[in-house]
């Protein structure tokens, strides 16, 4: 007896070592300190395909996993193959430039920071209306690990473990382009979204996709949730932009280096964000105030609705119920949204469809009409413009206001 | 090896048995009731435990002590046993009784509270919101209060609001607000209409006792009263900004009552953030103060101006 009981013991010890060791790993809350942000291996869509896609192959699904795969004549994005970029082709010396560089601008997942400079002190402080300070970050990261990584991948590039089995995709941050945006500035990569965009895209989620309410965390975490997607989102721009330069052999700047290639590219993200925050979209007073008045802003809403030369009818045919696909900026095929359904991504608050209607949506193709939708004669034809889309998924007021879309 | 087993499974019978008397006083034991039909769904719970505490210590008991009575003993030879029809039967007929028994005891709980014939009627005296799971939060539509307004003239517009979506619906994702007091002192009947717009989630709100599958397709109706409240209208922060708040101060992130703030869960696997799929349960005082949250809810979900821009620290 006394020779069989610690055999015994060993024959269970990889039972327990079994069951501990998983219980055990999973209790630390924060990233490993060894852990590097991986430098990008996915290609770069410099432009993507123009054409509508007649017979979609797969909306909503991550693009470009790999070159391997744009390589094969069947891959929907295979004939744009000419406008992508492969990070692959930087090879030696200028690798390691620029893993080192951005490391030493971002930092690493546990100890993110966002530094303005390499080395001199040249660009100006962080604005601190961004809150890029390293304690923010730092909680945000951990968060981050917790509750966004999954989807949204170490480096936010919208391909965690999780990202492929949901549709449509998670965003891929290093575009640095967000969809719901509540900013005046000119589409594109300079159109940033506000701190109070992103805080209400993560209380209220994202209807219509994967991305869920994050409102039972509170105020400060989600405020620190924010600070490091807007971290994530420079450091991808940033990184795209030099390899973008070293890949082309163009672009590199003043400095011809890549750290000056990558601080000149920091200095103008940041400079855009800044702006973005200050740049908020004017909403003009609402002006339908009685039943009467509503009713004749939904009809000549209807009415602009329906133009047939710069009308929404154009890219959402039938109110959207017969939209074709397309692809956006990420090169993901998506289609205009049938305004039918009552669901709206960007939010359903009437002011979030005046902000799309506004501004458009970034990356998506949807142009922003504020140019084109002015006050005149105390009717504001923006307005207009929302107040019929609003009515427009409901019969009842379908049938209040005349519109018959049958 | 000889009695070493015995000894462990008989640690492991005392251990559980430790482990129950100890709980209620570590605070791992059932969360407080404050549902109608709380009490009852606990006793039934008490009867099963009962039942199932006397046949594990009775089975576990036999066990060790056959464990150690019959412990290899070098030389000695077992016997063999071909088996016996009179315990076969009656470890069969047993179980049956208890199940059977267990069936008769419950009927008349799971009768008033999951019948369709015992939920609220859709008029002006039950409280409607309509709850959508999905992957992974919950989504909840109440009628806005011009609707409820309405409901009290002609309770028959009240029907239609579990199927059809309204334009003045307000949306909240991942809250559950309802009142405790109705008009005649008893608790406020509140009707769930439950969906789910993808898999099977589960409506779980364990202070109510409460736990309801959402089955894609499908519009469940769910029904309850709450016998307490914890939320207050109460001014939190440094800028006099009224709030909502239960135990759970949301300016200083802190637990100002912990037993005070009372969970929404899902209780059904529905995939990767399935434990993050968690929302809140309000219970307000009374009808006027969750119509007042009620239209802070519906002034932010059809905003028509921008809020004012937020100050950096």
């Amino acid at each position: 007896m006394a020779l069989s009981l610690p055999r015994t013991l060993l024959s269970l010890a990889p039972i327990l070592i079994g069951l501990f060791v998983p219980l055990l790993s999973g209790c630390e809350d924060r990233y490993s300190e060894d852990l590097r942000y991986p430098l990008r291996t996915d290609p770069i869509i410099d432009e993507p395909p123009t054409v509508e896609s007649l017979v979609p192959d797969r909306p909503g699904v991550l693009p470009v996993l790999s070159m391997t795969q744009m390589r094969e004549p069947e891959f929907p994005l295979h004939s744009a193959l000419a406008k992508t970029l492969d990070p692959e082709a930087i090879k030696g010396a200028d690798r390691q430039a620029l893993t080192k560089t951005l490391e030493t601008m971002f930092g690493t997942p546990a100890r993110p920071h966002v530094r303005g400079f390499i080395e001199s002190d040249e660009l100006p402080d962080l604005p601190p209306e961004l809150r890029l300070d390293n304690r923010s970050l730092r909680m945000g990261s951990r968060l981050y690990r917790v509750h966004c990584l999954h989807c949204h991948g170490l480096p936010g590039d919208g391909r965690g473990p999780t990202a492929f089995w949901v549709n449509p995709h998670p965003r891929d941050y290093r575009k640095g382009i967000f969809k719901f945006v509540s900013t005046s500035v000119a589409q594109g990569t300079g159109q940033k979204p506000r701190r109070d965009d992103l805080m209400r895209v993560l209380k209220e989620g994202i209807e219509g996709t994967s991305m869920p309410s994050f409102g039972v965390l509170s105020d400060a975490e989600l405020e620190a949730m924010t600070s490091y997607v807007i971290h994530l989102s420079m450091r991808g721009e940033v990184e795209a932009f030099v390899m973008r330069a070293v890949i082309t052999g163009t672009g590199l700047g003043d400095s011809g280096s890549i750290e000056g290639c990558a601080k000149d590219s920091l200095t103008s993200v940041i400079n855009y964000w800044q702006n973005s925050q200050k740049q908020a979209i004017e909403v003009r007073p609402f002006l339908a105030k009685t039943d009467e008045e509503m009713k004749a802003s939904v009809g000549r809403g209807h009415a602009l609705f329906m133009d047939e030369k710069n009308g929404c009818v154009k890219c959402h045919p039938n109110y959207g119920r017969d939209s074709t696909f397309r692809f956006d900026t990420w090169g993901t095929e998506v289609r205009p949204a049938n305004l039918t359904n009552a669901i709206y991504r960007g939010g359903r608050r009437p002011i979030d469809l005046y902000y799309r209607v506004h501004g458009g949506i970034n990356g998506s193709g949807m142009v922003g009409f504020a140019d084109q939708y002015k006050v005149v004669d105390n009717k504001d034809a923006l307005w207009d413009v929302v107040n019929f889309v609003q009515m427009l998924p409901y019969p009842a007021m379908r049938a209040k206001y005349g519109i018959n879309i049958d | 090896m000889g009695k070493y087993w015995s000894v462990l499974f008989g640690v492991v019978l005392l251990a559980c048995i430790g482990l129950f008397v100890i709980s209620p006083a570590m605070g791992w034991w059932l969360p407080m009731t404050v549902s109608s039909f709380g009490a009852e769904i606990d006793n039934l719970f008490m009867f099963i435990l009962w039942v199932t505490t006397f046949f594990f210590v009775l089975t576990e008991g036999l066990l060790v002590y056959a464990m150690w009575k019959y412990a290899h003993v070098p030389g000695r030879k077992a016997a063999f046993v071909h088996g016996s029809h009179t315990l076969e039967t009656m470890w069969t007929l047993v179980p049956v009784v208890i199940l059977i028994l267990i069936a008769v005891v419950q009927i008349n709980v799971w009768e008033r509270i999951k019948y369709h014939s015992r939920m609220p009627r859709p008029d002006a005296t039950t409280q409607q919101m309509e709850v959508q799971a999905r992957q992974w939060e919950w989504r909840v539509r109440y009628p806005s209060p011009a609707r409820i307004a309405a409901w009290e003239k002609d309770p028959k517009l009240a029907q239609d609001f579990g199927g059809v979506p309204h334009i003045d619906d307000v949306h909240v994702p991942n809250e559950i607000h309802i009142w405790q007091h109705a008009e005649a002192g008893r608790p406020q009947r509140v009707l769930v209409h439950l969906r789910t717009r993808d898999v099977i989630h589960s409506f779980f709100i364990p202070v109510l006792r409460l736990k309801q599958d959402a089955l894609p397709g499908k519009t469940i109706p769910v029904w309850f009263m709450a016998t307490d409240y914890n939320t207050e209208a109460k001014v939190v922060g440094t800028k006099g900004e009224v709030r909502w708040v239960d135990g759970f101060n949301p300016h200083t992130s802190k637990f100002d009552q912990e037993d005070r703030v009372w969970d929404l869960a899902c209780a059904e696997y529905c995939g990767t953030r399935h434990s993050m799929m968690k929302g809140r349960f309000f219970v307000h005082k009374d009808k006027e103060d969750f119509l007042e949250w009620l239209r802070s809810a519906e002034k932010a979900s059809h905003a028509r101006e921008a809020p004012a821009i937020a100050k950096a620290p």
